[in-house]
């Protein structure tokens, strides 16, 4: 994924031409998705709210500069609109996993293993596992995401994984 | 480049990732987004006002939020963004238009805190707005060097250090000293005498005084409810013996929570936001507080995380026993210092544990021992080496 096409695809839409929103959301929506999942715990919920990121996305297309990365606002809109979510429910965001009631089929250990990395690590580091390790972007596609320089990612990404394995006592394999 | 092993990460969420396929299509965002553009168009034409009982705060303390009034400043209203794109602008007050109630007791205690701690830490906020006459003259209880917090400080000239100190515990004290009486501060917790006076003026209703010693601060604020997130704000000025800034501050109250959200403009370029969070269950009490300077009002509505400095404090309480940590982060987070097992000895003396971690400079852990001397200096010692820094 190409940041300088998000870009081309979000002056398209400015304009009023959806042509390429499919192709659009097919790049950017596992990312996003992710990072709801990580907050709701539930594939259900995630999938209502990735709706309402994006339709929020689309509300503020004429606010958002060409100049800034479009992923990194995506993930603060869908961030955002999971806490509102919260806040109008009054419901706790993070239950002890046991309380979890959920329909979903899934493995519940991979929500958790989401969930703990939230809890544990800062948001940018957060992201930045979600961009390489979900999205599968390399640090130079992240970095022009972000525009940071890529040693700060790659220092941020190690600090992230040490963290990781710290707290949640991963063995190494 | 550093080797980092991920394997057994990446082998997990790859293969929840690869397992699970998300069912919103791109076609049902966008029947949603038209469906959502025709019921914005029938809403905007019925519009509504609201006004609100002065006994509102008094009454539903535990459950209400407070009222809300967001900056005519502000281009952008801080909660569209905060809501991730909702940009209906708020419609700015008109003079004593709307709320007559104030602010309650608690949150003006709590308000008082979050000030006073910041003066403390002798923001820059402070120093573009002071002649060289005044800087002695304000701060509160002490004087205190404004420059270190600087956003625009070139912390290379930080590192032109005392030839007989370790490099490594010298950088540092030079990262934490600016904050030092702040974190006293927020340790001590000193009292205020709080005054809120109805005022007649055109532009806000109430007028607040916090008097700690021979400090003095004023907030001439009035607050409106703002109809899209059912919440209220508080819009003023911030008044100290120097001038007048404006401030915004959002609370809100939920059983067993409570959030405050302040944003001060010292200048254009130059905004501080603070952020507090209680939470109270049973007999255990979580507090964290932070203060983040941006180099913008843009850069903070654009992305709360692309602050120039970050100062954070947590405490928990569990009926007599307290544990405390604070953190300090600059840009980019290059550079992070943490505060552990901060504990106080008496007033003038606390101990922690300090880990360092910068990606140039390297890393740094170790006891400090932080004494504040009668003539207002701060001595730091390191517990390992004896090595002794002295701030004035």
């Amino acid at each position: 994924m190409n940041e300088d096409i998000l870009s081309i695809y979000l002056k398209e839409f400015k304009n009023g031409n959806m042509t390429h929103f499919h192709t659009f959301y097919e790049l950017t929506k596992k990312g996003v998705f992710y990072n709801i999942l990580s907050l709701t715990k539930s594939y259900e919920l995630s999938e209502d709210l990735l709706q309402d990121t994006y339709v929020k996305f689309l509300s503020s297309i004429n606010e958002i500069k060409t100049s800034k990365s479009v992923l990194g606002y995506l993930i603060m809109i869908s961030k955002n609109t999971t806490l509102d979510y919260f806040k109008k429910k009054k419901e706790e965001q993070f239950e002890e996993y046991e309380e979890v009631e959920s329909k979903d089929t899934y493995s519940l250990d991979k929500l958790i293993l989401l969930e703990k990395m939230r809890d544990v690590l800062k948001e940018k580091e957060f992201n930045l596992i979600l961009y390489h390790l979900i999205d599968e972007l390399t640090f130079e596609e992240i970095s022009l995401i972000t525009k940071e320089p890529i040693g700060t990612l790659l220092f941020r990404y190690n600090t992230a994984i040490k963290k990781i394995r710290r707290e949640l006592k991963y063995e190494e394999i | 480049m550093k080797k980092y092993d991920d394997k057994f990460l990446k082998e997990s969420l790859k293969k929840d990732a690869s397992e699970y396929k998300i069912k919103t299509t791109s076609e049902d965002i966008l029947a949603a987004y038209e469906k959502e553009k025709v019921s914005k168009t029938q809403e905007n034409s019925s519009h509504k006002n609201y006004f609100f009982s002065s006994c509102f705060f008094k009454i539903a303390a535990p459950i209400a939020c407070s009222v809300i009034l967001l900056s005519a400043i502000l281009p952008i209203s801080i909660y569209s963004i905060y809501q991730g794109g909702q940009n209906e602008p708020p419609v700015p007050p008109t003079p004593k238009e709307y709320g007559v109630s104030s602010l309650s007791s608690e949150y003006q205690e709590v308000i008082g805190k979050q000030l006073n701690t910041l003066i403390s830490f002798g923001v820059n906020p402070l120093s573009p707005s002071v002649s060289s006459d005044n800087k002695d003259k304000i701060v509160g209880n002490k004087i205190m060097s404004t420059s270190s917090i600087s956003p625009f400080d070139n912390d290379d000239d930080n590192e032109e250090e005392d030839n007989e100190t370790n490099v490594s515990f010298s950088y540092v004290i030079d990262l934490y000293d600016p904050y030092a009486i702040g974190v006293r501060n927020l340790i001590l917790n000193p009292q205020y005498i709080i005054k809120d006076d109805e005022q007649d003026n055109d532009f806000y209703n109430y007028f607040l005084t916090f008097t700690s010693g021979e400090q003095v601060m004023n907030i001439e604020y009035s607050m409106y409810y703002q109809e899209d997130i059912d919440e209220f704000v508080l819009e003023g000025n911030l008044i100290t013996n120097v001038a007048s800034y404006p401030i915004t501050i959002k609370t809100e109250t939920e059983q067993d929570e409570k959030e405050i959200k302040t944003i001060i403009e010292f200048s254009e370029n130059n905004v501080v936001l603070i952020e507090e969070e209680s939470e109270f269950e049973g007999h255990e009490t979580e507090n964290s507080l932070s203060y983040a300077i941006f180099a913008s009002k843009e850069d903070l509505e654009r992305d709360e995380d692309s602050f120039i400095k970050k100062f954070s404090f947590e405490s928990e309480t569990e009926y007599s026993y307290q544990d405390m940590e604070a953190e300090i982060q600059t840009q980019n987070e290059t550079d992070e210092l943490q505060l552990e097992n901060i504990h106080m000895v008496n007033e003038n003396e606390f101990t922690f544990t300090c880990e360092y971690e910068s990606e140039d400079k390297g890393e740094f852990n170790g006891l400090i021992r932080n004494i504040f001397n009668s003539d207002g200096s701060r001595t730091y010692v390191n517990d390992e080496t004896g090595e002794e820094i002295t701030k004035k």
